[in-house]
């Protein structure tokens, strides 16, 4: 060390000679508080924690999920399906162009049928409209079904079948120009049901199981002009608006 | 043909041979009395050179003290307790380093003023111990490059060689030698004759 670096570290020894930091080991002792294996550790218990509040949460979603399903078959009592579930009724909306148009018979309607093993096809109406329908109401497979029901609905002895009156549309189901429409429905067995347009009309009766299906072709109809098909049957009436296209 | 075996002359085995390699971690408390030790004993010097290095005294302070908080986060790195010290030199130089150059992105940025030119922004304190100490030291350091300035500050304040300073830097000693020079060159420009 020669005399140069001598005076060049004197003069920085005079330069810091006045700083004088005080050691404080407390300050630094709280410096290193927050230590890495400290916060690691925290982390650890923290994501433990959210883990195990996770899979907690979703073992109670799970529980109560299964306990809503447990209960499910208790509210099909009330809204029966399969072959025992009436089919959908849906009012009819004149003023617009129907496909289904029925009524609900009242209670006189109802029949007693001895022999409850003729039931009709259990497919509903507007799936299949060629075929026959029988709605049945209350029957006594429910009952075999649903033991618990308190609710006394039918006789154990007896089926009640009600034959509820509707009447349904589909267009063009046959041959011929234009092809005719097809207006099925369910009756009262034996009931006469006439349809009656300004450009064509038909009659039918309803089967011994409560169907009929009449088929009708509005040859004279104008193109682009609305008219109106009224289908009655004694107290029934049900209105379809057409308008021939072509 | 002789096979030497391990054991002792009287033919027990060497039990020790199983720790051989094996390094005894110290405890959290024994590490923090270490540094607590260290810091007591060093904080002082180490201060002093980051207030070299960086021309503030309350910068210099955080410093020292981020310098012993990092040196206990690698503990674990430095075995050798005579090493320990060098290694929070390093810490401070480049600690110092960054400050530096953050500084300068910030005045870049916004053009604040500082007291020390090529330093942070000082306080009354640094305004009045500047002016008691050796202003034009400390202002000629300001001066310097970063790498010139610690290089000089580790070669004449702290004694240290050349080899030293280029582990300090992480830098080879041709890098060092050359930063020496320049700094020397450009401090005995501006302080005059320091012969």
């Amino acid at each position: 060390m020669n005399n140069d670096d001598f005076d060049l570290g004197r003069m920085m020894d005079d330069a810091v000679a006045h700083h004088r930091p005080i050691a404080d080991p407390a300050h630094l002792t709280t410096l290193m508080g927050g230590a890495p294996r400290g916060r690691r550790s925290a982390a650890l218990v923290l994501g433990a924690a959210a883990c195990f509040a996770l899979f907690g949460t979703t073992a109670l979603a799970l529980h109560a999920s299964q306990a809503r399903t447990t209960i499910a078959p208790g509210h099909t009592d009330d809204h029966p399906v399969g072959p025992t579930s009436p089919p959908p009724t849906e009012p009819s909306r004149p003023g617009s162009i129907t496909t289904l148009a029925h009524e609900t018979h009242d209670s006189t309607t109802t029949v007693h049928v001895v022999e409850p093993t003729t039931a009709a096809p259990t497919e509903p109406p507007r799936t299949e409209p060629a075929t026959t329908t029988k709605t049945t109401e209350h029957p006594t497979t429910t009952v075999h079904h649903e033991p618990t029901t308190t609710v006394p609905h039918t006789e154990p002895s007896t089926t009640v079948h009600t034959y509820e009156w509707s009447a349904r549309q589909v267009y063009e189901t046959g041959n011929g120009s234009p092809a005719p429409d097809t207006f099925a429905g369910t009756a009262q067995p034996g009931a006469v049901i006439t349809i009656t347009s300004e450009y064509g009309g038909a009659t039918g009766t309803a089967n011994g199981n409560g169907q009929w299906e009449i088929h009708v072709g509005f040859v004279d109809a104008p193109v682009g002009t609305q008219f109106q098909v009224h289908v009655d049957s004694g107290d029934h009436h049900a209105v379809f608006y057409f308008t021939r296209l072509s | 043909m002789i096979v030497q075996t391990a054991g002792t002359p009287t033919g027990e085995p060497v039990r020790a041979l199983r720790l051989v390699g094996r390094r005894e971690r110290p405890t959290t408390d024994e590490r923090r009395a270490a540094l607590v030790t260290l810091y007591t004993a060093e904080f002082r010097n180490v201060s002093r050179l980051a207030y070299l290095l960086c021309g503030s005294t309350q910068q210099a302070d955080d410093l020292a003290h981020d310098a012993f908080i990092r040196l206990y986060e690698h503990w674990d790195r430095v075995d050798d307790p005579q090493k320990r010290l060098a290694y929070l030199r390093s810490i401070v130089v480049n600690l110092a380093h960054s400050s530096h150059r953050r500084d300068e992105t910030v005045k870049r940025h916004r053009g604040a003023p500082a007291l020390v030119e090529g330093g942070a922004t000082h306080s009354a304190e640094d305004e009045a111990m500047w002016r008691s100490s050796r202003p034009d030291v400390m202002a000629a350091l300001a001066a310097l490059p970063d790498r010139q300035r610690t290089a000089v500050v580790l070669r004449h304040w702290l004694r240290m060689t050349e080899g030293e300073i280029a582990a300090t830097m992480g830098c080879s000693i041709g890098s060092v030698r050359t930063h020496i020079t320049r700094g020397h060159h450009a401090l005995a420009t501006r302080l005059g004759d320091i012969r």
